[in-house]
């Protein structure tokens, strides 16, 4: 029973590190942009939650989420348009920059320290079956994840905008020369990336109680190592690498005997690692990643 | 004169590095032009200039008459330009079939019309049929080329440009290649090919200039270009 209570919270983790991984990789994908500002969009849609405290709930994730697609939206076509083709590290360095900026500006208008705030909290009880407990918050993120992937494979499968997009991360300059217009792919990546940024605004709000200016930082972190650790620049790749990752984090804070578990992601990291080191392409290899023009 | 594409005296350049010092040619509609000429002459800088790949520095290119200088190369493919690039380049994660369709993705006359496109090119080429609903990047290099031709075609253009089509392909291969280059110019469109098998370009096309270091060497009709002569200067500066 124990272990079916694990699996469940390792589903549960897996899941949100997922869809943090994939909202890296999409726009990796795309652009060889590796966008640790994604954090702040997380922030963002925590402090819009926060600010329309007292509204209907209903209004509260639909402004959030419009918030997490605008902040994106916005960020791309200020900060990363003007960049395009630019190197990779010009890229990474200026998503520095647009964390710090957006992290500051929030310190600016809502102050550095945490700040209590509650949505949906029905969602915190647990349903008991037998002596399993089940929190609600992990039951809903794991069936709106599983929604969410499922309505992504849709979009990439089956919708022309979807298929143009995986040509595009596939090779870009390609992509242009069958008359795939760069900006509305980009645009749209970084708009996904944007609502799935949103998502995990809320699940941080619902699961912690609290935000603050930096409520983003680790989670990119550890999207990113997902990412890599999936393949970087697979989305499906990016969605097995942080399933992975969260799996193994939950698996080892259950496993590793107690003396040893404050250490955890020092033997999560040191995991992923080693996996590296022996398989630096990731778990879904990519072709060699063709210079962009 | 009428022509498809002028170009006139182009300049291109990466960086400090000028690969293309003042090129100027003309293609009428319907002609099958080469492009021939050593490594780092400048021949696929060419080419992915006129398809928006590469701005110029100086000079222009014309499109029946209207610049399309520093045009993006999806607009180009819309205005009827479509680049087959060295490599092929097909989109080896997708389908045949959704290669295929991508490639028209500018076009706007409708489902039915591409639908219908995509019929005409699998009775092009039979083999793409075989494999219709397979990964393109399970296809040997021959059929990856027959794709990237076809993936071009479904934009349904006015000038192709081909960047080495036989590179890398069995001897075979290339007759095929080239056997659909010369039904294509049959079927009336206009193609502009950079290859480096001499005797087979000077064999397909109707006219032909040698590029080297960035500059024209040497250009005329095909057969008239024929003379070992004449491209041993071209190639060598010196007749032999």
């Amino acid at each position: 029973m124990n272990l079916l209570q694990t699996a469940i919270d390792a589903m549960n983790l897996g899941a949100i590190y997922a869809l943090a991984a994939l909202g890296v990789g999409l726009i990796f994908s795309v652009m060889r942009l590796i966008n640790f500002a994604h954090g702040e969009l997380i922030a963002a849609v925590g402090f819009t939650v926060y600010a329309l405290d007292g509204q209907s709930v209903w209004i509260r994730v639909g402004c959030g989420l419009l918030a997490g697609v605008a902040l994106a939206l916005i960020m791309e076509r200020a900060a990363f348009r003007p960049l395009r083709g630019a190197n990779p590290a010009t890229l990474l360095v200026t998503s520095f920059a647009v964390s710090y900026l957006l992290q500051h500006l929030i310190v600016l208008i809502f102050g550095a320290r945490p700040i209590g705030v509650s949505l949906m909290p029905e969602l915190s009880d647990s349903i008991a079956l037998g002596d399993l407990r089940l929190p609600k918050l992990e039951i809903a993120t794991i069936a709106a994840t599983l929604t969410l992937l499922g309505a992504l494979v849709l979009f990439f499968r089956r919708l022309p905008l979807g298929i143009q997009m995986r040509a595009a991360s596939e090779d870009f300059t390609m992509a242009r020369l069958v008359g795939i217009k760069a900006n509305k792919v980009i645009a749209t990546a970084f708009a996904l990336s944007g609502a799935l940024a949103a998502f995990l605004g809320f699940y941080e709000v619902a699961q912690s109680g609290t935000i603050s200016y930096r409520m983003g930082v680790d989670l990119v972190l550890v999207a990113f190592v997902a990412a890599v650790v999936g393949g970087m620049g697979s989305l499906s790749g990016a969605a097995l690498g942080g399933l992975l990752v969260g799996v193994t984090s939950v698996a080892l804070q259950t496993f590793l005997p107690a003396p040893w578990r404050p250490y955890r992601d020092a033997f999560l990291f040191g995991l992923f690692i080693v996996f590296l080191i022996g398989r630096p392409q990731g778990l879904i290899a990519r072709k060699a990643h063709r210079e962009r023009v | 004169m009428s022509a498809l594409l002028r170009i006139e005296d182009l300049h291109v350049s990466y960086g400090s590095i000028a690969a293309l010092k003042g090129i100027s040619l003309s293609i009428e509609p319907n002609e099958l032009v080469a492009i021939i000429g050593p490594n780092g002459a400048g021949k696929s800088t060419l080419l992915r200039t006129v398809a928006g790949l590469s701005a110029p520095l100086r000079g222009s290119v014309l499109l029946r008459g209207a610049s399309i200088s520093g045009r993006a190369p999806e607009r180009l493919v819309a205005e009827g330009v479509s680049l087959v690039p060295e490599g092929r380049h097909i989109f080896g994660s997708l389908t045949v079939e959704e290669n295929m369709r991508l490639g028209a993705t500018t076009r706007r006359d409708g489902r039915a019309a591409v639908a219908a496109d995509v019929e005409r090119m699998l009775d092009h080429f039979p083999i793409l049929r075989q494999r219709f609903r397979q990964r393109a990047g399970q296809l040997s290099g021959g059929e990856q080329q027959m794709l990237a031709i076809a993936r071009a075609l479904m934009a349904a253009p006015k000038l192709l440009l081909l960047d080495e089509p036989s590179l890398g392909l069995a001897p075979l291969v290339v007759s095929a290649v080239y056997e659909t280059i010369g039904r294509l110019r049959k079927d009336g469109l206009t193609l502009l090919v950079v290859e480096q098998n001499i005797e087979l370009a000077l064999r397909m096309a109707d006219r032909t200039y040698v590029l080297d270091t960035g500059r024209i060497a040497a250009s005329g009709r095909s057969s008239e270009l024929n003379s070992m002569a004449n491209l041993h200067q071209a190639y060598f500066g010196t007749a032999p």
